[in-house]
């Protein structure tokens, strides 16, 4: 299944881009999402727990945290730490 | 270097020319620290029922926090209070720059401004000694021609804050200004501008008091040792707020068009990257090592030469989005506009929209535009109106006015194009995307503003109090009280809304104990309390000028029109304002109709406050 993520702030730095798709296997978590994003270096705990992760626009904390089950078509957004104006 | 660091009060009678100075009372310093928590304690006790907002009776606060001047890094900011012009409630702005760093330097927490001059008139404190001097030569010049005049006549020591011709014509939403940084919201330049009072500025040297001198240093160490590895602060730093404009825009949390939907073809070219291309410096404030303000220069095409120390997001939201606006340098043209003219940018920006949509909906004709098309992207339109609300020309002179009282004006069902609560138009951030902001916009004893309790578990991911789902239609209202309380707190530090995560709750805390020697500032819990208290004193303030729970609301927009084509937050809308007013007041210690209640005013030990008020609102208690 093909899921979008969208990622901000340093992270377009790192990756070149700020939207890519990853093709994973049906039935795929947002764990196995993460271990699939190509940064430079794969991303470690402290980075993954400072951002604010969301799925299809929802908290991952409140749809199963790193279990959050994904589908095909799904749209994670991966935004560092940050202030608005 | 003293025991005793701070807590003087100048009051300032414009209509006599004279000058006084008191202490602030100990126990005020402990229960209100400084900041907004100042400001409401003087406004409440010194401004009764019926005061008009422009007439002299109106009192200005221009107040400093103890963290002011000293080398505590992103504590330099300063705050401006009254009734509000705008809503008729209390009013607060919050500037950058130098101008609360210098306040402070000249000994004092509060400036305190009565009455009206006669003629246009600037306020001059130098050594120890005030006069009120002539402004005549000032008068109709922009923000920066006045402060550079200033800083001529009396020395490049002198700082001063500033209104711009918005302010002198009394446009509504008319700002302060300190280099190019602004108190924006409220119309607390308009205040200025009703009391003939061009500018505040003073010449004095650098010197602060600290109570305790080496803890103090010590931890200004610390704090600049967890500022280095911080995200907040290099992310800050490279790009400001620009960075969020595409965040918000994904999230659906990005008002589009007046608030009409969530999505905006060429988004991209309002995002971060394309300011960075004619980024040509960076500014902070005194004592900063953030310096999160991006100078923006642009190189060529219509706007070339245009320079602005921004925008910031709400205004790349505000004239840019929100008017369907995706040209960036007229943008930058439009900010360098406001802060030239001494504009909010958020209620320019919010008068356009709603008269943009006016347009779109023929209820606004041709006719009455001063001859502007005012279709959505329509940026030479934008300009052209901004300049004219400034100068209270044409429509101008209408949309001066802000929202609110233009659509009272208009009739004809305008008013629910009005995007705004208790007269003060709305910032950046859609209700119904999220709907615990939209709780905060309407609980905001200032109106429609986006910072006074905003809901960063929503927007950001903040996990304190606890985690919040952004969809949910209750289950919030504590956390917005919460919220309340914490930025209370932070505006009596007065701390950066930016830096507060790098610097973090803790550290504030004992900076706000080594510098004013109170050692119960150390504390957390003793801080939730002062911040309840002064959220609390605002509520009584505007209770004794007439509001109540049927002011605590939003745009029928919100509550009636699902969102449109907003991502993930299309089909939101609020559902359940009731359910979550009450759960706010419930956490606040509030009775339903949203009055303190007898046993919340005695905990937080503002029992005092029922002398001040009408019998009649002591009887509903």
């Amino acid at each position: 299944m093909d899921v979008t993520v969208r990622v901000y702030g340093h992270l377009v730095d790192l990756m070149g881009t700020r939207q890519l798709t990853l093709s994973l296997p049906d039935g795929s978590a947002l764990d196995a999402l993460l271990s699939h994003v190509p940064t430079p270096e794969p991303l470690g705990h402290s980075d993954i727990v400072a951002l604010h992760i969301l799925v299809d626009g929802r908290d991952h904390r409140l749809t199963g945290g790193m279990q959050t089950p994904l589908h095909s078509g799904a749209v994670v957004d991966l935004i560092p730490p940050f202030q608005g104006g | 270097m003293t025991q005793d660091a701070g807590g003087r009060l100048l009051r300032v009678n414009l209509s006599t020319g004279s000058f006084s100075q008191e202490a602030v009372p100990q126990e005020v310093r402990e229960q209100y620290i400084g900041g907004k928590g100042f400001g409401i304690y003087y406004l409440f006790r010194e401004l009764p029922s019926g005061v008009e907002p422009l007439g002299p009776e109106n009192k200005l606060a221009l107040v400093a926090g103890p963290l002011n001047g000293t080398t505590a890094q992103s504590f330099s900011r300063w705050i401006a209070m009254a009734k509000s012009p705008m809503t008729g409630a209390i009013g607060r702005a919050v500037g950058g720059g130098d101008f609360g760093a210098w306040l402070k330097f000249a000994g004092f927490d509060v400036m305190l401004i009565e009455g009206r001059a006669s003629r246009p008139s600037y306020i001059y404190w130098e050594n120890g000694h005030g006069e009120v001097l002539d402004a005549g030569d000032l008068w109709g010049h922009d923000t920066e021609e006045t402060q550079v005049s200033l800083a001529s006549r009396h020395g490049p020591r002198t700082r001063s804050a500033c209104i711009g011709p918005a302010g002198e014509n009394l446009v509504r939403y008319a700002a302060i200004v300190c280099g190019r940084r602004t108190a924006s919201r409220c119309g607390m330049g308009t205040v200025m501008g009703s009391k003939n009072l061009k500018a505040v500025a003073i010449n004095v040297p650098r010197q602060v008091e600290v109570a305790r001198a080496t803890e103090f240093s010590s931890l200004v160490k610390q704090q600049i040792e967890a500022y280095k590895p911080h995200p907040v602060v290099s992310r800050m730093n490279k790009a400001g707020t620009t960075y969020a404009a595409l965040v918000f825009h994904n999230m659906g949390l990005f008002p589009v068009c007046n608030f009409q939907r969530g999505r905006l073809a060429g988004i991209e070219k309002l995002a971060v990257d394309e300011f960075a291309k004619v980024k040509v410096g960076n500014f902070g404030c005194y004592s900063c090592l953030i310096k999160c303000g991006q100078m923006h220069q642009v190189k060529d095409g219509a706007f070339a030469g245009h320079r602005s120390e921004g925008p910031e997001y709400e205004t790349i939201w505000a004239l840019g989005g929100n008017l369907g606006i995706t040209e960036r340098d007229a943008v930058i043209a439009a900010d360098s506009m406001c802060d030239l003219l001494g504009l909010d940018t958020i209620s320019t920006g919010l008068s356009l929209s709603f008269a943009y949509e006016l347009y779109q909906r023929g209820l606004l004709k041709r006719s009455q535009t001063d001859g502007e098309e005012m279709t959505w992207g329509n940026h030479q339109a934008m300009l052209r109106l901004v300049q004219s609300i400034a100068h209270r020309k044409g429509l101008g002179k209408l949309l001066g006015e802000g929202s609110l009282r233009a659509a009272r004006t208009l009739g004809n069902g305008a008013e629910y194009y009005a995007m705004q609560v208790k007269g003060l138009e709305l910032g950046g951030y859609e209700p119904r995307a999220a709907k615990g902001q939209g709780l905060a916009y309407a609980v905001s004893p200032i109106g429609g503003s986006h910072s006074y309790a905003r809901s960063d578990q929503e927007i950001a991911g903040d996990s304190l109090p606890r985690v919040v789902d952004r969809f949910a239609d209750e289950g919030k209202g504590d956390v917005i009280a919460f919220n309340h309380w914490q930025r209370s707190v932070g505006e009596a530090a007065i701390s950066c809304i930016f830096a507060s995560r790098a610097t973090g709750r803790e550290l504030t805390a004992s900076l706000l104990a080594a510098v004013t020697g109170i050692d119960r500032l150390a504390g957390l819990p003793y801080l939730e309390k002062v911040g309840q208290r002064i959220a609390t004193l605002e509520r009584l303030f505007n209770i004794r000028h007439g509001f109540g729970r049927n002011d605590d609301t939003l745009p029928r927009r919100m509550t009636t029109e699902p969102l449109e084509d907003a991502g993930p937050a299309t089909g939101q809308v609020v559902r359940k304002l009731d359910t979550l007013l009450d759960e706010y007041y419930d956490a606040m210690g509030f009775s339903r109709q949203g009055l303190p209640t007898a046993d919340t005013l005695r905990e937080l030990g503002l029992a005092w406050t029922a002398g001040f008020m009408s019998a009649r609102d002591n009887r509903q208690r």
